[in-house]
């Protein structure tokens, strides 16, 4: 029972650290099929941004809106100086866009090793208590109220990305320029500014999860690159481009490991290799994802 | 000044030259730079990450499959190559070939594992496979030594080789050499091959390969393999350099970097991963920033990776390309050629023995279903086509016309249904397969191979009769020679039938829209067709365009060759079909003769009356 | 079989950490050929044995080549590498320079990648003003071949090749020496503090499997040394957001003492987790009560700096966790680098500063006693010179020991916040170390040192001395009898 207990808060929690940075992944894939390798790099912007500003006086409440605000301006930015100035071009078979996101995410975490500082820092929690509740153990396992405004986080920002995509007319456009963009050029949408909307808001997102997961991972420069790394591999097993992928794919990857680490003290170690199983797994059973919708290649 | 589209130089030149060159490179830089040691193991490094480069490069580059793990078989080579194969007590030398073999074994396995996955998927499949290793490294601990490797206790006596002078650094650079060499002459070959254009074609349209009768499948396996295969080579090459084999070398990290090196010298070239490799190994501008700039460095390198992508979006040889491109193109403008049109008469199509009228029949199609879903597309058809018989096969948009042809060339399975094939049972046969038996088609929307020239196009289309294997193109042995030749020849003919001689050295891209047509059928015809299949050749043609492939279609009816012609254009189905089938939601509604289906008042009412709604 | 023992430090792996490694170092690293700069270089091809360039005129500068990751994820070595280096060849320049010579530092990156090392040690090897190497990076391995084919000092900084056997006399390349403590060392001591000091029965381990992967091997052998019982050993990897699992079962374990072998921000998520189950450590006697509450051990690496302490907040509470150092005594005034980092460069330590300085000055004084730069004088002249005293501690090497530490130099300290004690429960009731009047101005955690007063006296009684008396920390004494003096104020 308390094994079981175990694995679900391992899972939730992990699962939507996870899930919360695999969106941002998500989201630019579906609009532009570009894997955006900088956006690890936008938890580590949006985390040492709150920290500054926190360490400026103000209260975390503000703080997070501020990052936020800024890893959209750096989302933003990434497209204009990675993606833009290659034109058009085919994901698939030209590679200059790995060089050109990565080189989009080593300028940004020099820029804010110079403003900021690289050192591991911490920024309080959000959330201390609910209504008085500072946290409590179910068998023996510790809960916390930040460890819930993960989850919940996560849970509710699949929901909004849903209605978004399926309700509005942003979210309608987004669609379109996802499945067909010369179709949708074609009926006036400007697929332009879909792509880089897609990569502010992967931006905004990244620093938000930044704010959200510093009292379980802190403000370090590691964040970026292992939890990306982990997260694209989530966003990967739940379908690129799609938002209940995403996070599904976060509570695979979660559960996996909470199941590892529950049953094995060395877990950890063979995680790789179990992941990589579940992930052959997948691909051959469901070869874009569990929830990602299929390429349509006409005849 | 004429700038030589291909250098054609006598055989005997031919093949010296890579010995040559082989020769005057090593006779260069170990009299000059290599003299010192550290350039001589700069120039160790950059020679095998160069062959590196080649070998990813034919798999990213030509076939357009972007692996992010290849850096894993690099550390399999060294253990394979120079810690396991030695041990087993055969010579060290054995290592290299050892170090090929269990490399493109497991390339292979990777492959067959992920080749089924398309676009991005792939390529993360790659990601993750050189992700194991770390994972392997605690399972495997005692065979791999754990997170220090392995040492080389028994490494490569590289000292014997010519101009090593008994000197072991200079001897792996000679080694080294020798092997990016090789690399260099087996891609050269491979890519001007066969092999080369089907790989280029699956990267260009995965769809149209398989239907020229290229097996896609088992083509992106050998790809995988034989890329896997040099990265392997050269991981024993880096495992006598530093005689230690480390499963640190295997990370994405260096991954990334192979790809980085294509990227930056120029994706699907033969000198762009070379210039790409050596690019990054001697980079002296760069050793200046990190001295002076250690704490911006990563801005200084990210800014110089953004710049340097948006002015090389292609990389380096991409550019370079673009130049010597609008070269040949001024100078093309300057002369004239006279076209040597072949004229229809004149030439009689090489078709397939056994096409006799008293044979069985070249297509029988009983009672073929196909659903999506809850949608049959094509309702219990039941088709026969003759040997040497234009069927016309018409219907209003989405009756099942391109769907029926789709089943037939064996892109989309039939739900139920049988297909006989030149008296043979295909009803499960894939495209490849079909292709071999005879069928052969065009595409209502162009598929061809843009990036590819238009004589390529047709090469590709020549996949099954070419008779020559992996082997023989990479070795460029006498008989490859002697095919390829001949297919080329006979490309030529094909192209100077559909009147597109002048443009065979342009890419397929370049042409305009009626020469795009007509080099997908010159692509169809050069399998040697018993059944061609064409899907629409006539949409969107000018009316002197429409004559011309009136033309060229009675050619090809003369030749033996059996046609099914989707067409809405009724003044030339009219005149060449023989048999007309009527398609509505995907049932056949009339079969007939033209005359007899003209006057059949079903047709009339569901077809021929609203034609000028559908067009 | 040596290469079966794993050796690699973190430098090595932190790259490669996790579902993918270091591709953001790859840019980094891209292009970082080594390639030597022509000018200077005019060795030819056959000075491979040992450059024997003489005791020159005064005027050239002597260079000592640095290879460091300074970009990756393990950049925060090269940052102190560099700041240390930076501080010290200030200090030595402006008193004279080493026999009239200036002295200039090379520095070369590795980022995570091996090649990049060796690279970087070529193009070393072949500029004939570079004396000798410290090394702090990757590639070491990879170079070791040639290192001893070359007989180029070396001085190995945060690259721990004595616990797994790889340094001579244990393996043959003479020409490299280790400036660092030994993790196999530490466990071997803080087993033994556990043991003798506080009078542990069992012990747990959480180690980064990536980073550490021979911790458990030294801790089992310590354990074992020591007649210790083994509570549970556990794994993470860097970055792991979640401890539950592990903690749970460490839990289960009731070990008294927990070492933690890793990373600061792990040490700090460890820390936090054992918090929320209620079993943070308040003193010696409830670490032995019913209940878990285990002491903290650990390395100056994850646990030493006063960074875990900031990041685990109010789950870091007086005396959690005692780590072993040198280092993290770098703010008392007899740890000259210190003083030169803020005179030269305005910043003050982080930890693990006085090791590249020492180790750099080990290959200066090298040339001064051999009066030359001639590789093989210089090795002897280390074997033979005898106690050095520079940035921090006296070291010595010997002939037969090219590792500068022994256990006594081991210095045992316990952390504590600066800000006072965390309410803890049961009540935190015996510490007092923590004090308004630490006027010294180092913000981070102040010490407590080892109870036993022999054990830390013994190699540097003046620092000991120095610590009780800036009241920097407080000193137990332990009875014959195996009981503590009353007076002690140990948590």
């Amino acid at each position: 029972m308390t094994d079981l207990v175990q694995i679900f808060v391992y899972g939730l929690t992990v699962g939507s650290v996870l899930a919360l940075v695999a969106l941002g992944y998500s989201l630019v894939f579906a609009t532009s099929r570009v894997v955006n390798f900088a956006q690890g790099s936008m938890l580590v912007v949006g985390g040492f941004v709150a920290f500054a500003v926190v360490r400026a006086g103000a209260p975390i409440w503000l703080a997070l809106p501020i990052a936020t605000a800024i890893g959209a301006l750096v989302g933003v930015a990434v497209h204009l100086t990675a993606i833009r100035p290659l034109g058009k071009f085919d994901p698939a078979s030209s590679v200059g866009w790995i060089l050109t996101t990565f080189s989009a995410s080593l300028v940004a975490l020099d820029l804010i090793k110079m403003t900021v500082g690289a050192e591991p820092r911490t920024i309080p929690s959000l959330l201390n208590s609910i209504g008085g509740w500072k946290g409590s153990t179910i068998s023996g396992i510790p809960v916390s109220p930040n460890d819930l405004l993960i989850v919940a986080s996560a849970l509710a920002l699949m929901v909004v990305g849903e209605i978004v995509q399926t309700r509005t007319m942003g979210g309608r456009a987004l669609r379109a320029v996802s499945q067909d963009p010369a179709a949708a050029s074609l009926m006036g949408i400007n697929t332009n500014r879909v792509v880089m909307t897609s990569f502010a808001v992967a931006g905004a997102l990244g620093a938000f999860a930044a704010v959200l997961l510093a009292p379980r991972l802190f403000v370090k420069f590691d964040n970026g690159l292992l939890l990306g790394i982990q997260a694209f591999v989530a966003a990967v097993i739940g379908g690129l481009g799609s938002t209940r992928g995403a996070v599904l794919g976060g509570y695979v990857l979660g559960f996996v490991g909470g199941i590892l680490r529950v049953t094995s003290s060395s877990g950890g170690q063979i995680e790789p290799l179990v992941i990589f199983v579940v992930f052959l797994l997948v691909l051959v059973v469901r070869p874009n994802g569990l929830l990602g919708a299929p390429v349509i290649e006409k005849a | 000044m004429s700038l030589p589209t291909r250098i054609h130089l006598p055989s005997w030149a031919t093949r010296a030259i890579a010995p040559a060159s082989l020769f005057l490179f090593l006779f260069w830089y170990l009299n000059g730079p290599g003299a010192q040691r550290s350039w001589l193991d700069l120039g160790v490094e950059a020679t095998y990450l160069a062959a590196i480069a080649l070998g990813v490069n034919l798999l990213t580059g030509y076939t357009g499959l972007l692996s992010l793990g290849h850096a894993g078989f690099f550390v399999v080579g060294g253990y394979v190559g120079a810690v396991w194969a030695p041990a087993w007590g055969v010579s060290p030398w054995f290592g290299l070939p050892a170090a090929f073999v269990a490399g493109a074994a497991m390339g292979a396995l990777l492959a067959l594992l992920c080749c089924h996955l398309r676009g991005f998927y792939l390529t993360v499949v790659t990601l993750a496979f050189g992700s194991l290793l770390p994972a392997l490294v605690v399972v495997l601990k005692s065979a791999l030594g754990g997170t220090s490797g392995r040492n080389v206790t028994k490494p490569i006596d590289v000292s014997i080789l010519p101009f090593a002078n008994g000197d072991s650094y200079r001897g792996l650079f000679v080694l080294s050499t020798i092997v990016l060499f090789a690399t260099l002459w087996l891609c050269r070959n491979l890519v001007h091959s066969r092999w080369g254009r089907a790989s280029m074609a699956i990267r260009e349209s995965e769809l149209a390969a398989s239907s020229s009768g290229v097996e896609t499948y088992l083509h992106k396996v050998s790809a995988f393999a034989l890329s896997a295969g040099i990265v392997s080579v050269a991981g024993v090459i880096a495992a006598e350099r530093f005689l230690l084999v480390s499963p640190s070398a295997g990370g994405q990290d260096q991954s990334f970097r192979y790809v980085i090196m294509i990227a930056l010298g120029g994706l699907g070239t033969l000198a762009g991963p070379i210039i790409g490799a050596f690019t990054l190994t001697f980079g002296f501008g760069l050793t200046w920033v990190q001295e002076h700039l250690v704490n911006q460095q990563n801005l200084v390198f990210g800014l110089l990776g953004l710049v340097g992508v948006a002015l090389a979006p292609e990389g380096t040889m991409g550019n370079v390309n673009k130049v010597l491109a609008k070269l040949r193109h001024r100078q093309r403008k300057d002369a004239s050629s006279p076209v040597t049109a072949v004229t229809a008469a004149a030439y009689t199509l090489p078709v397939r023995a056994a096409l006799t009228a008293s044979g069985p029949p070249a297509l029988e199609l009983s009672a073929v279903t196909k659903r999506f879903g809850g949608v049959v597309a094509v309702n219990d058809v039941d088709l026969i086509v003759e040997p040497g018989e234009v069927h016309g096969l018409i219907g209003p948009n989405g009756s099942g016309k391109t769907t029926l042809l789709n089943m037939i060339s064996g892109i989309t399975p039939v739900t139920s249904g049988r297909v006989m094939v030149m008296g043979h049972d295909d009803t499960h046969a894939s495209a490849p397969k079909r292709c071999g038996r005879g069928v052969s088609r065009t595409f209502q929307n162009l598929q061809l191979w843009k990036k590819m020239t238009v004589r390529d196009n047709v090469l590709v289309g020549c996949h099954r009769n070419l008779r020559v294997n992996t082997f023989q193109a990479a070795f460029g042995t006498h008989g490859a020679h002697k095919a390829e030749r001949a297919a080329v020849q006979r490309s030529d003919e094909l192209l100077a039938l559909v009147g597109l001689s002048a443009r065979a050295d342009d890419l397929a891209g370049a042409l305009p829209f009626a020469e795009q047509r007509r080099l997908e059928i010159a692509r169809a015809l050069a399998a040697s067709p018993s059944l061609l299949l064409l899907d629409e050749p006539a949409a969107g043609l000018h009316p002197s365009d429409v004559h011309r492939l009136l033309d060229l279609i009675g050619t090809i009816k003369a030749s033996g060759v059996s046609v099914i012609l989707v067409e809405h254009h009724m003044e030339l189905l009219m005149a060449v079909s023989d048999v007309i089938t009527v398609l509505e939601f995907g049932s056949v509604i009339a079969e007939g003769t033209p005359a007899e289906v003209q006057n059949n008042p079903a047709v009339v009412a569901a077809y021929l009356g609203v034609e000028e709604d559908v067009a | 079989m040596n290469n079966e023992t794993s050796r690699r430090q973190f430098l090595t792996w932190a790259g490669r950490a996790g579902f993918g490694g270091a591709a953001l170092a790859v840019l980094a690293s891209c292009g970082k050929s080594g390639g030597s700069n022509g000018a200077s270089n005019n060795v030819s091809s056959g000075s491979q044995s040992s450059s024997g360039n003489g005791f020159k005129a005064s005027g050239d500068t002597l260079k000592i080549g640095i290879v460091a990751p300074f970009s990756g994820v393990a950049a925060f070595v090269g940052r102190i590498v560099s700041n240390s280096l930076d501080a010290a060849t200030a200090q030595v320049n402006a008193t004279g320079g080493i026999g009239g010579r200036k002295v200039e530092v090379v520095k070369r990156d590795t980022g995570t990648d091996a090649s990049a090392g060796v690279k970087a040690y070529q193009a070393m090897a072949s500029d004939k003003n570079i004396i000798g190497i410290l090394w702090a990076g990757s590639g070491l391995d990879e170079s070791r071949a040639q290192i001893a084919r070359d007989n180029m000092p070396v001085i190995s900084v945060f690259v721990d090749l004595w616990s797994a056997h790889q340094l001579y006399p244990a393996t043959k390349e003479r020409s490299i020496f280790q400036m660092i403590m030994p993790d196999r060392m530490a466990l071997d001591l803080l087993g033994q503090y556990a043991k003798e000091d506080r009078g542990y029965s069992k012990a747990g381990l959480i180690y980064d499997s990536l980073i550490s992967p021979s911790a458990k091997d030294y801790f089992t052998e310590a354990m074992a040394k020591h007649g210790l019982a083994t509570a549970g050993i556990e794994t993470y990897q860097l970055n792991d957001a979640d401890f539950g699992p592990q903690v749970r079962r460490l839990q289960s374990q009731k070990g008294q003492a927990l070492m933690i072998w890793g990373l600061a921000g792990d040490t700090a998520g460890i820390v936090k987790q054992i918090d929320k189950v209620g079993a943070s450590y308040v003193d010696t006697p409830t670490a032995k009560g019913a209940s878990w509450r285990p002491q903290i051990l650990g390395s100056p690496g994850g646990t030493g700096e006063h960074t875990w302490a900031d990041l685990a907040g109010s789950s870091a509470k007086a005396g959690t966790l005692t780590a072993w150092h040198v280092g993290g005594l770098n703010y008392l005034p007899s740890f000259a680098i210190s003083g030169w980092m803020k005179k030269y460069l305005k910043k003050s330590p982080t930890g693990g500063e006085e090791s590249p300085a020492d180790g750099m000055y080990t290959l200066l004084k090298a040339v001064e006693v051999a009066g030359s730069t001639d590789r093989q004088k210089m090795i002897s002249a280390i074997e033979t010179m005898g106690e050095v005293k520079f940035a921090s501690t006296p070291f010595s090497y010997a002939a037969d020991r090219h590792l500068s530490k022994q256990m006594d130099d081991l210095i045992l300290i316990t952390l504590e916040r600066s800000s006072g004690p965390v309410a803890t429960s049961p009540a935190y009731q015996l510490g007092q170390e923590w004090k308004d009047t630490y006027t010294a101005g180092y913000a981070g955690p102040t010490h407590l040192v080892r109870p036993t007063l022999e054990a830390n006296k013994r190699a540097h009684p003046d620092v000991m001395d120095e610590v009780l008396r800036l009241g920097y920390g407080t000193q137990c004494t332990k009875h014959a009898d195996g009981t503590m003096t009353n007076d002690c104020k140990i948590h």
